[in-house]
């Protein structure tokens, strides 16, 4: 269809001019958008907001939801439009015509530059649609938070910090946070008296913590991880305390067990040409040698080193002795009748748990052994440890028998007297030379045949007239891995606990090392992480038996000194 | 089709984030220090100052942002680099924690980034969601423009009261004044239309009106009992017109509350990434001054 727009301006002066303009399309259409017949840019108009079309004969205005369109003073959203209606659209103020020859629909547009006559002169409330509107900031809340996060979390504990101890004791003590927020976690339970005290080890700000802090408190004997010809020991004493113990971590790491700080260096020992008998070594399961036992050699016991699985291993201690023939089932006879050993008869742990109290006859043996000498008085005992006091032990007991009138039918010169006679002179010379007699043939017989010579590598010296024994000298092996660290109460774990590692219902011999090879230690001990394979077993690093610190002097022992120092000082 | 922030440059900046993170995991893995991973390993120092670094470069996206005249690189880029590396920072600072955690200023720290974080993944949603949920509200119009037409219906409404009983006037001038849109972050974020209304029938106590729903059903009741042609004609009229300005508020409460939550994470985000900032420089500078 074709339509006419007449457009209607009305000037300053009153009068008005129109323009006229044809367009030629199925629809009139009136809106905001720059695409529209009828463009007005009033915000309430819609971007499309309504449709003039012709349906049959009728002429329709309707409108595109939810606008609505005013037509002689009814607001619609769909009418049938006749000539003469007004139509109101914001602004606009349109009115059909009569269309002329040729033009199917026309209408006039005034545009209304006059507000609207206001029946209501107040406005609207004011809304507070924003967040803003209703009080929400973001930068007096930004500048708090950059300001109290500075001030409470740095600048106010740093200050009180270089004002002395006092200031900061006393905002530890307050409500505010003080340097304590800076501490990354907690202390190890051994430094825990240190948690409110910074200062003791942070002695200066923005400096690592040194050496000089630690063994304030430490000795420096108890840092001596290893021995001063260790090749590592010129680098570990350059080094800082603090690089292996770690504090302030979760878990506690304070005590190093990773095995590579062993490792690093001992994969390769002979690099260093230091120690050249020193073997590999990265993992106690897989790559650890056998272990090495230190023996105490006989005559001179010097201590030997021997790597066991090498050669046949043999303890010489002068000692004649078989764990088999004391440790059989049905017990072996004794003077109080039959006994049945048990390891821990002679092996007593001591205190502890992880070693044994050294073996000793009196204690160990003795119950046993008894050292009795003369079937007629069983309870006499000889003395043990020196051949010169059995001598006279011997002479002394023969003399005061003889004297009392004895009779010995081995020795002719003892004739027995009447009891209560008294012995002449020549007698008792007679009775004193039987009783020498005597006692030689007994020291003879313990020195040679029995009793000492159970035990005792005995030699005979001197002539006839003059004899003397000499009994080898005994020294057992007390710790024969002294450079591992073993708790034997953390392993008795059974009754047979004992042979399960100590091949000693065996052993015939004192000679016999009775130590367990590694082998033994691998059916339970794994390597770092333990597990092999899908066995698991006992994570093992080399810290489980190898020890860096002496055992001899407890880390209290210097800490306990300076306490007591300090607390002398103050009296 | 419009390309989101997330589709910028074909998602160059997610592989750049993705490769960094798979590189921090990858490096976590296999390192194995002798004490448990912390901050103060040589991959801890490194994660922390790369967090660190992040940080910075992340919060000067504001900077960035209010500077229209800057040459360096395209905002949206700026913006899509911002989303996906920060996300990123989320796990290169988790790693440099070594999962250790505490009451303590760092782990505070830790703290305020991740509620930063998480404010933005919020904002990021907020941003793919509502701006087409708003348009759709809008229907191509703009708040000034909705309240200039409630104006307009309102005068209208005034208009033809003038020649009806008392009643209907008042009732309009009530409706007017006790429209209220907003005024409390419950409402705004709510979506809530807290308008009042004081109408005859409810014997000159304001009762609640949200959505027009009172006068509306006051005038329909009006048009039930009328028996006033003239009347009845006017009641309809201003019913019509009433149902177009309910239609109105609706769309203003709408677009107010759509406005409200596409906002309101900023006001998180934005203080708390301040906080974090300092909180930052108290971490880094406490943990070396107690070294």
């Amino acid at each position: 269809m074709r339509i006419l727009i007449r457009t209607i301006e009305r000037q300053a002066t009153g009068a008005s001019v129109a323009a006229d303009r044809l367009i030629e399309s199925d629809a009139l259409t009136l809106g905001r958008a720059t695409d529209q017949n009828l463009q007005s840019n009033d915000p309430r108009i819609a971007l499309q907001h309504a449709r003039l079309v012709r349906s049959g004969s009728e002429l329709l205005v309707s409108c595109v939801a939810p606008a609505q369109i005013e037509v002689n003073g009814r607001l619609q959203r769909d009418a049938v439009l006749r000539i003469g209606d007004d139509i109101l659209l914001g602004p606009l103020h349109i009115r059909l015509i009569d269309p002329p020859a040729g033009v199917d629909v026309a209408l006039t547009v005034e545009h209304d530059e006059r507000p609207a006559p206001a029946a209501e002169q107040a406005g609207l409330p004011p809304f507070k649609m924003t967040l803003a509107a209703v009080g929400w900031r973001k930068r007096p809340w930004a500048w708090i938070g950059i300001a109290a996060a500075l001030l409470l979390g740095l600048v106010l504990p740093w200050f009180l910090l270089g004002r002395g101890d006092a200031s900061i004791a006393w905002l530890r003590q307050g409500v505010l946070p003080s340097d304590m927020q800076w501490t990354s976690g907690p202390l190890h339970s051994a430094h825990g008296s240190l948690e409110m005290e910074c200062e003791a080890c942070h002695v200066q700000p923005f400096r690592r913590v040194r050496n000089e802090a630690c063994l304030d408190c430490h000795a420096p004997a108890l840092h001596q991880h290893l021995p001063a010809d260790h090749p590592a020991t010129p680098a570990m004493a350059a080094d800082r305390c603090t690089s292996c113990h770690v504090e302030h971590d979760e878990p506690s790491n304070l005590i190093q067990t990773d095995s590579r700080l062993c490792t690093d260096c001992h994969a390769a020992p002979l690099d260093h040409g230091a120690n050249a008998g020193a073997l590999s070594v990265t993992d106690f399961s897989s790559a650890h040698p056998d272990f090495r036992v230190s023996l105490l050699k006989a005559p001179d016991f010097k201590v030997e080193r021997l790597r066991l699985g090498e050669a046949k291993l043999i303890e010489s201690s002068n000692l004649e002795f078989t764990h088999a023939a004391h440790l059989v089932a049905g017990g072996i006879k004794a003077p109080q009748g039959k006994v049945v050993m048990q390891c821990s008869d002679c092996h007593t742990p001591q205190p502890g748990g992880a070693a044994f109290e050294p073996i000793n006859m009196e204690r160990h043996c003795s119950s046993c052994h008894t050292l009795g000498f003369d079937p007629a008085e069983p309870d006499r005992k000889l003395p043990h440890g020196d051949p010169k006091l059995v001598m006279q032990t011997l002479l002394d007991h023969y003399s005061r028998r003889y004297l009392d009138g004895y009779s010995d039918a081995g020795i002719s010169a003892v004739r027995s007297a009447p009891p209560g006679a008294s012995m002449s002179s020549a007698g008792r010379a007679r009775a004193l030379g039987g009783a020498r007699e005597r006692a030689m043939k007994v020291a003879e017989d313990i020195f040679e045949r029995r009793v000492c010579a159970d035990c005792h590598t005995v030699s005979r010296l001197g002539t006839a007239g003059a004899t003397e024994w000499v009994v080898a000298p005994v020294k057992l092996t007390q710790t024969f891995m002294p450079k591992a660290q073993f708790d034997h109460a953390a392993h008795a774990t059974s009754e047979s606990a004992c042979t399960d590692c100590h091949a000693a219902t065996e052993s015939k011999t004192a000679a016999d090392v009775l130590m367990p090879g590694i082998a033994v230690c691998r059916d339970c001990h794994g390597g770092e992480s333990g597990t092999e394979g899908k066995v698991a077993r006992v994570p093992s690093p080399c810290a489980s038996c190898h020890v860096f610190h002496d055992n001899n002097e407890p880390l209290w022992v210097p800490l306990m000194q300076k306490t007591l120092r300090q607390a002398a000082a103050k009296q | 089709m419009h390309e989101s922030l997330l589709d910028y440059a074909n998602r160059r900046y997610l592989k750049i984030a993705a490769g960094l993170c798979v590189l921090s995991i990858a490096l976590y893995a296999w390192h194995d220090p002798l004490s448990p991973p912390n901050g103060g390993t040589w991959l801890g120092y490194t994660l922390g100052g790369i967090g660190a670094a992040l940080i910075l470069w992340l919060t000067a996206l504001g900077v960035r942002k209010r500077s229209y005249s800057s040459a360096s690189g395209t905002l949206r880029g700026w913006t899509s680099a911002h989303v996906y590396l920060g996300l990123a920072l989320l796990l290169v600072a988790t790693l440099h924690t070594g999962f250790q955690f505490g009451w303590n200023l760092h782990t505070l720290c830790y703290v305020l980034m991740v509620i930063v974080i998480a404010s933005g993944v919020f904002g990021v949603v907020a941003y793919l969601r509502y701006p087409q949920a708003m348009s759709a509200n809008r229907a191509g119009s703009k708040p000034d423009a909705m309240l200039q037409e409630i104006e307009d219906l309102d005068q209208r409404a005034l208009r033809i009261s003038a020649e009806m009983p008392r009643r209907f006037g008042d009732a309009l001038r009530s409706n007017r004044e006790g429209t209220l849109l907003g005024g409390s972050t419950r409402k705004i974020l709510g979506g809530h239309d807290g308008s009042v209304v004081v109408l005859p029938s409810s014997g000159g106590a304001a009762v609640a009106n949200g959505s027009q729903a009172a006068i509306l059903g006051w005038l329909g009741d009006e048009l039930a009992r009328s028996t006033d042609g003239d009347l009845s004609r006017r009641v309809g009229d201003l019913l019509s017109l009433l149902a177009q300005r309910r239609n109105i508020l609706q769309r203003l409460t709408r677009d107010a509350q759509i406005r409200g939550w596409l906002e309101v994470w900023l006001y998180v985000h934005v203080p708390v990434t301040l906080a974090l900032l300092g909180t930052l420089v108290a971490h880094v500078v406490s943990v070396f001054l107690y070294w």
